[in-house]
C-alpha cells in the first residue's frame, strides 16, 4: 500500500505494479515475507519493502488469532513458502507481538544500490529482533547544563525528604 | 408495543417465583413430598425471538472510500425519520414484492407492480431496489428508490433468499423464472423463523448472454449451466485464486 | 573615517582629563560612566588592532570529529574561531559556544594570534563543564547590565562582582550594592518581572560579546569609580604574570570577567531573574545578591520542569554551599545505584525529572 501524498490523487491505484502481473506480484512479495520471517531483518528495494510491509503486518495480525484458526492457517500456508516457518510464526512471533496493537516492523532507508541499478534501498526488520539496533539512541550526557540543574534539584529534594 | 411487552414480562416473572417457593418447601421438609409440582409452562417470548435475529438493511452500512461521514450521519437521521412514518419491510434479493406508487396518470392515482427483487443498490438515502417481472411476454424491470416519497406501500408477498446476491442473470434466463402473477396472494411468514433459501437453479436461454455468467468472477450458483465441458473449463482460466490471500484488499464492514 | 576616529580619541582624552580633575569632587551619572568606559574600550581595541598593520597568514588546524585534519589559512589577529566555524558549516556556527585553541579555552569572537589547533565546544559535549561555566558567567553579566540600567540616575548602583557558582547550585548570581536610600526596599514579584523583561530585550537584540585583553593600567582607568572592581582588577593582575586583565563588552556594557563568555546573547532562550538576597557582611554597605536562572536555546525545558527550576533558583546560593553540594554530590553518586530506584517509586516527580532528553521508544 502506498502511503504518500500521491495517494491522495491516486485515482484508486493503491498498489504498486511489481513483477509481471498481479500473480507474480504476490509471489514476489511472498518470498520477501518469508525471508523477513526467517531472518527478521532484510534489505530490499525500497518500493518492494514498503509494499511488503503491509502484508507482513497483516500476516502477524492473522497469526495472533492462534493456530487453531483455519483462515489464519491458510494465510500462513500461502505466505510462507518455507513451511518450517509456520511454527515460528505462530509460536514465536505471535506471542512476541501479542501486547502490541500494530506496527510490528521498522523500515529505514539505506544508501542506493550501487552495484546494479542504483535502486532506492531499504532495510526492514521485525521489532524486538535479537540483532544490535540499527539506530543507536542518542542521549545527552549527564553533565549538560539542563541535566546538571535537574540533578541539583533532585539532590535538594532528596535532602529535604531524607533527614 | 410497550403494553404487550409488559404483559409478556409479567407472565415470565410469575412462574419463576412460584417455582422458587416450591423448591424452598422441598428443602425444609428434608425429603421429597408427595406433592407433584405442575409442569412448567413453556413460555415463548416472541419479542425476544425477534430480537435475536437482528436485521440491518444494507443501506445503513457506511460506504467505503473517501466519503464524508457527516453527510452519511445526516442521511441516516433522515432515513430513520422516514422509517418512523413509513413501514419499509425486511426483504432480500430474491423476495417477491408488491410496490404501490403514486402515479398521476393512472386510475385512482396509484400504480401497483409485483415482481422479484433482483438487485439492491445505493447507500444512505439513495438506496434502490430493482423489481423484475414478465408481463405479456415482455420483461419489465422497475428501479424504485427505497426512500422516495412517491412510494405509498411496500408489501412482501414472499420472503425468501436465493443462492446469489444479485439476480441480474434472470434477464438471460428463460422467461418462466421471472414471471409472477400480478394478483399473487401473500405467503405467510412467521417473524421468528429463519429466512428460507430458495435453492432453485434456473435454466438459461441459449448464448450469447449479456455477461459471461460461467466465469468465476461472478461466482453464480443459481444457474444450471448446460454448456459443453470445454467451455466450462475455458472459463476457469479467469480464476484468480490469489485474490483470497491478498490481505490488503480485505474490507471488514462488520466493525 | 580616520578623521572621525581622531576626533573621537581627542574628545575621549579631553573627557579623561576632565574626569581626572573632577574625580573626587563630583559623582558622574551612570550614562557618562558607561560612555567613558565604552570609549576607552574602543580606543584600546583600535590600538591593539593597529599593532598588526599588515595582514599576516596563520594556519589553523581543525581537530574535531566532523572534518578531521582540515587546515584553514586565516588572518592573524583578525580572524576568530567563529570565522573558522563559518568555513565548516552552519551547524558549527550555531552550536559552538567556545573554542579550544591549543588546549586553552577561547572566546568565539576573540582573534587568533598564532598558528594553532582548534576545536569547538558545544552544550551537548561529553563534558561541557567549561561551556556551562561560560554560560553562567554570561547570564550573570546580562543581569548586571540590566541592574545597572534598571534604576534611575538618582539611585546609585554599584556592581561588586559575580561569584563563580557551579551550575548544579541552580542559579547564577551577581552581587550589587544599591543606594543607601533603598536599604529597606524589598523587591516584589513585579520588580523581578520587569527586570526579566529588560533582560529579554537585551537577549532579543542578539548582541555579540567582545573580548579584550588589556593591561591593568587601562582597566584601572576604566573602573576608577568602582572600588570593588578596582580590587578585583588588582587581584586579577597579580594572578597574571604580565598583569593582563580580561574585559568583556556586549552592547555598551563593559565588565571585568573571570573567563570566556558565550558568543552572543541570543544563545539564551529561557531567562529569568528570580530573587534578591541580602548578604550578611561586616561592611557598612548592604550587599544584595541578585539571582536568576536561564537555559540556552539548545537545551530547552518543558514548562513544568522550568517552573520547578525557577522555584529552586530562589534559594540563596553561596560559593561555600555550592562547594559543599559539589562534594556531597560526589558522595551521593556512589550511593545512587541503591537509592535511585526507591526514590523513583516513592515520588512521581522523579519520573519526569530523571533526565531530560529525547529517547527513542520501540517495541
Amino acid at each position: 500500500m502506498r502511503l504518500s501524498l500521491v495517494a491522495a490523487i491516486s485515482h484508486g491505484r493503491v498498489f504498486r505494479r511489481l513483477g509481471r502481473g498481479p500473480r507474480s506480484r504476490l509471489d514476489l512479495l511472498r518470498n520477501l515475507v518469508t525471508a523477513l520471517v526467517r531472518h527478521e531483518r532484510i534489505e530490499a528495494p525500497w518500493a518492494r519493502a514498503d509494499e511488503m510491509r503491509g502484508y507482513a503486518e497483516r500476516l502477524i495480525d492473522y497469526a495472533k488469532r492462534g493456530d487453531t484458526d483455519e483462515r489464519a492457517m491458510r494465510m500462513a500456508d500461502f505466505w510462507l513458502t518455507e513451511k518450517d516457518l509456520i511454527h515460528k510464526l505462530f509460536k514465536v512471533l505471535a506471542p512476541r507481538f501479542q501486547p502490541h496493537p500494530g506496527s510490528y516492523t521498522r523500515m529505514l532507508h539505506i544508501p542506493n544500490r550501487d552495484s546494479l541499478d542504483r535502486a532506492k534501498m531499504a532495510v526492514i526488520e521485525l521489532k524486538g529482533n535479537p540483532y544490535p539496533p540499527l539506530i543507536r539512541p542518542r542521549r545527552d550526557s549527564e553533565k549538560t547544563l539542563l541535566n546538571q540543574l535537574l540533578k541539583g534539584y533532585r539532590e535538594d529534594a532528596q535532602r529535604a525528604a531524607g533527614p | 408495543m410497550a403494553a404487550a411487552c409488559g404483559k409478556v414480562l409479567l407472565r415470565a416473572a410469575l412462574p419463576a417465583r412460584w417455582f422458587s417457593s416450591s423448591m424452598c418447601r422441598m428443602n425444609r421438609d428434608g425429603e421429597p413430598t408427595k406433592f407433584q409440582p405442575p409442569p412448567k409452562p413453556v413460555i415463548i417470548d416472541k419479542q425476544k425471538q425477534r430480537e435475536e435475529r437482528r436485521f440491518l438493511s444494507p443501506e445503513f452500512i457506511p460506504p467505503r472510500g473517501r466519503t464524508d461521514p457527516l453527510k452519511f450521519y445526516m442521511e441516516r437521521k433522515d432515513m430513520i425519520q422516514r422509517r418512523k412514518v413509513f413501514n419499509i419491510p425486511e426483504f432480500y434479493v430474491g423476495s417477491i414484492l408488491a410496490v404501490t406508487t403514486a402515479d398521476p396518470y393512472a386510475d385512482g392515482k396509484t400504480n401497483r407492480f409485483v415482481g422479484i427483487c433482483i438487485q439492491r443498490g445505493g447507500r444512505g438515502l439513495g438506496a434502490t431496489f430493482v423489481l423484475r417481472n414478465v408481463i405479456e411476454d415482455q420483461g419489465v424491470e422497475i428501479c424504485y428508490e427505497l426512500y422516495s416519497p412517491r412510494i405509498q406501500e411496500i408489501t412482501v408477498l414472499k420472503l425468501e433468499k436465493r443462492l446469489d446476491d444479485n439476480l441480474t442473470y434472470l434477464r438471460d434466463a428463460l422467461p418462466e423464472y421471472s414471471t409472477f402473477d400480478m394478483n399473487m396472494k401473500p405467503v405467510s411468514h412467521l417473524d421468528h423463523e429463519e429466512i428460507p433459501v430458495n435453492k432453485l437453479q434456473v435454466r438459461m436461454k441459449p448464448q450469447p448472454w449479456s455477461k459471461r455468467w460461467e466465469r468465476p468472477k461472478y461466482n453464480i450458483k443459481g444457474i444450471k449451466f448446460e454448456l459443453p465441458e470445454k467451455k466450462m473449463k475455458e472459463a476457469q482460466k479467469w480464476k484468480q485464486p490469489w485474490l483470497e490471500f491478498d490481505m490488503l484488499r480485505e474490507y471488514d464492514t462488520s466493525k | 573615517m580616520a578623521a572621525c576616529w581622531a576626533a573621537r580619541c581627542l574628545r575621549g582624552r579631553r573627557e579623561w582629563r576632565r574626569f581626572n580633575s573632577t574625580l573626587s569632587a563630583s559623582r558622574l551619572t551612570s550614562d557618562e560612566v558607561i560612555r567613558m568606559r565604552n570609549e576607552l574600550f574602543t580606543k584600546e581595541k583600535e590600538r591593539q588592532l593597529s599593532l598588526y598593520p599588515r595582514i599576516e597568514k596563520i594556519e589553523v588546524k581543525y581537530m574535531g570529529k566532523s572534518h578531521p585534519g582540515s587546515v584553514f589559512v586565516m588572518n592573524k589577529a583578525l580572524s576568530t574561531p567563529y570565522n573558522c566555524a563559518m568555513h565548516l558549516s552552519e551547524w558549527h556556527c550555531k552550536k559552538s559556544v567556545l573554542a579550544l585553541v591549543d588546549g586553552e579555552v577561547w572566546d568565539m569572537y576573540r582573534p587568533l594570534t598564532k598558528s594553532c589547533e582548534i576545536q569547538f565546544l558545544t552544550f551537548k559535549d561529553e563534558d561541557p563543564e567549561e561551556v556551562n561555566k561560560a554560560y553562567w558567567r554570561s547570564c550573570a553579566m546580562i543581569m548586571a547590565n540590566v541592574l545597572k540600567r534598571a534604576f534611575k540616575d538618582e539611585y546609585s548602583v554599584t556592581l561588586v562582582k559575580s561569584p563563580e557558582v557551579p551550575v548544579i547550585s541552580g542559579a547564577f548570581c551577581y552581587d550589587v550594592i544599591l543606594d543607601n536610600r533603598l536599604n529597606d526596599w524589598k523587591p516584589a514579584k513585579d520588580n523581578f518581572r520587569s527586570l526579566t523583561r529588560d533582560a529579554n530585550k537585551l537577549i532579543d537584540k542578539d548582541l555579540p560579546f567582545e573580548t579584550l585583553h588589556v593591561e591593568a593600567k587601562v582597566a584601572r582607568e576604566m573602573f576608577q569609580h568602582n572600588k570593588y572592581k578596582m580590587e578585583l582588577i588588582e587581584q586579577k593582575a597579580s594572578q597574571n604574570m604580565e598583569g593582563i586583565v580580561v574585559l568583556h563588552r556586549f552592547g555598551d556594557f563593559v565588565d571585568v570577567s573571570e573567563g570566556p563568555h558565550i558568543p552572543r546573547t541570543s544563545f539564551c532562550f529561557q531567562y529569568e531573574i528570580t530573587a534578591a538576597h541580602i548578604l550578611q557582611t561586616s561592611q557598612s554597605e548592604l550587599i544584595r545578591r541578585f539571582q536568576g536562572v536561564s537555559l540556552p536555546i539548545h537545551l530547552r525545558a518543558h514548562h513544568t520542569v522550568w517552573h520547578k527550576l525557577l522555584e529552586r533558583s530562589k534559594k540563596l546560593v553561596t560559593q561555600e554551599k555550592s562547594m559543599e553540594a559539589a562534594a556531597e554530590s560526589q558522595e551521593i553518586q556512589t550511593q545512587e545505584f541503591n537509592t535511585k530506584e526507591t526514590f523513583s517509586r516513592k515520588n512521581w516527580q522523579w519520573i519526569f525529572l530523571e533526565e531530560h532528553q529525547p529517547c527513542e521508544n520501540g517495541v
